[in-house]
């Protein structure tokens, strides 16, 4: 009978204290796994880059056509076109790391006619552009320029092998434009303005 | 029941199947460029002649004369003028010929009065070309000439000059 009394009271004190906020001290512990999974970014950027302010066009008749949102005039302006005349300038491709986390393939280059442009022109405007591998100045694409305002026009080097832009790399891309000797009077006075666009595609799991 | 579920692993193969197919499409790409490339052509033009020659009448053995001609070199581009000359008629041919001579020039060179592709030199925009057509009669012209005329036949033709230098660098390849 006694025995009992002390498991009763034992039992009360320890729920007595239970319930006035005392603890009761277990061991244990946890741990979390987190995984996160985060997309890459692509981007590149490109500039005119023949020693000159930019932003602005590579192409330009006059100082005040190649000049910079500042108003830096440009210095290379090819004055007016005459059958015959040919100019090259340079476009450097950046993959910076302020934006991208991937190595790129360059792909392909368009370009886009501006409205008032006179398109035909642009069928005797043939556009070449080259890039370096293994620092020989190769051809990478070619056309008329109205084949570039079709579509995209593919870039690759002779050998068929694929244009590298490397993470915080850039190239230099140089466009060289010939117009036709064979241009007729109807081309006289004409105009054409248009934007060329770069495209690159990601180098990871596309071979 | 058994229908239902074979459709329903159908639907689910297919949409796997078009996951998967879109999925192997969708590689990341960026693209940049270069805008307001601008190719304008110049220009190769003439303006109207402010001069021209005119009719002579009743021209007496041992008469003499002079008329001028000029014109405007209005294209854009750098350009060789150049002339085409030719003369006919029966005075020119009279009398056993060589009594009606003419003679053209720009103040610096003589042309001749039967020649084509005669070049005057590189003009650019706003040169103006001045020719001054001389010609006489003999005064030994004989009767045979009575009536007779002649007519001289001038074009002024311009042609680009850059990429278009012959080897020696006196005129153009072509004139078209």
């Amino acid at each position: 009978m006694k025995k009992k009394f002390w498991l009763v009271t034992v039992a009360a004190m320890t729920a007595i204290a239970l319930g006035m906020g005392g603890t009761m001290a277990l061991f244990s512990d946890s741990a979390t796994g987190q995984s996160d999974f985060i997309a890459g970014t692509l981007c590149i950027q490109a500039e005119r880059n023949d020693g000159e302010a930019v932003p602005g066009p590579m192409f330009y008749v006059t100082p005040q056509q190649g000049e910079t949102p500042l108003g830096i005039p440009g210095q290379y302006p090819t004055g007016l076109w005459a059958p015959g005349d040919e100019h090259q300038r340079t476009l450097t491709v950046s993959n910076p790391a302020s934006c991208s986390s991937m190595n790129a393939w360059l792909e392909s280059v368009e370009a886009s006619l501006q409205a008032g442009s006179d398109a035909d022109l642009a069928d005797k405007l043939y556009v070449e552009i080259t890039t370096p591998q293994l620092g020989v100045e190769k051809k990478v694409a070619e056309g008329w320029l109205s084949d570039f305002l079709s579509g995209p026009v593919a870039m690759s080097y002779p050998d068929g092998s694929r244009i590298p832009l490397y993470l915080t790399s850039n190239r230099h891309l140089k466009f060289n434009v010939l117009f036709d000797i064979t241009a007729d009077n109807s081309f006289q006075g004409k105009e054409l303005v248009v934007d060329f666009t770069v495209h690159a595609i990601q180098m990871d799991n596309n071979p | 029941m058994l229908a239902k579920r074979i459709s329903m692993s159908l639907l689910a193969i297919a949409m796997v199947s078009l996951v998967v197919s879109a999925s192997s499409f969708a590689l990341f790409s960026a693209q940049s460029g270069n805008a307001n490339n601008t190719f304008t052509a110049g220009t190769v033009t003439l303006g109207t002649p402010m001069t021209d020659f005119a009719t002579v009448n009743n021209i007496a053995p041992g008469d003499s004369g002079s008329k001028s001609y000029s014109i405007e070199y209005t294209g854009s581009l750098d350009a060789w003028i150049g002339l085409d000359v030719s003369t006919s008629g029966d005075l020119m041919t009279c009398d056993g010929g060589g009594r009606f001579a003419t003679s053209l020039t720009d103040g610096v060179n003589t042309f001749s009065g039967n020649a084509n592709d005669q070049v005057v030199g590189v003009y650019a925009q706003g040169q103006v070309l001045n020719l001054t057509l001389n010609w006489g009669l003999d005064l030994n012209a004989g009767n045979d000439c009575q009536g007779d005329g002649a007519t001289v036949s001038l074009m002024v033709k311009a042609v680009q000059h850059r990429n278009n230098i012959n080897g020696a660098g006196t005129g153009p390849i072509s004139w078209s």
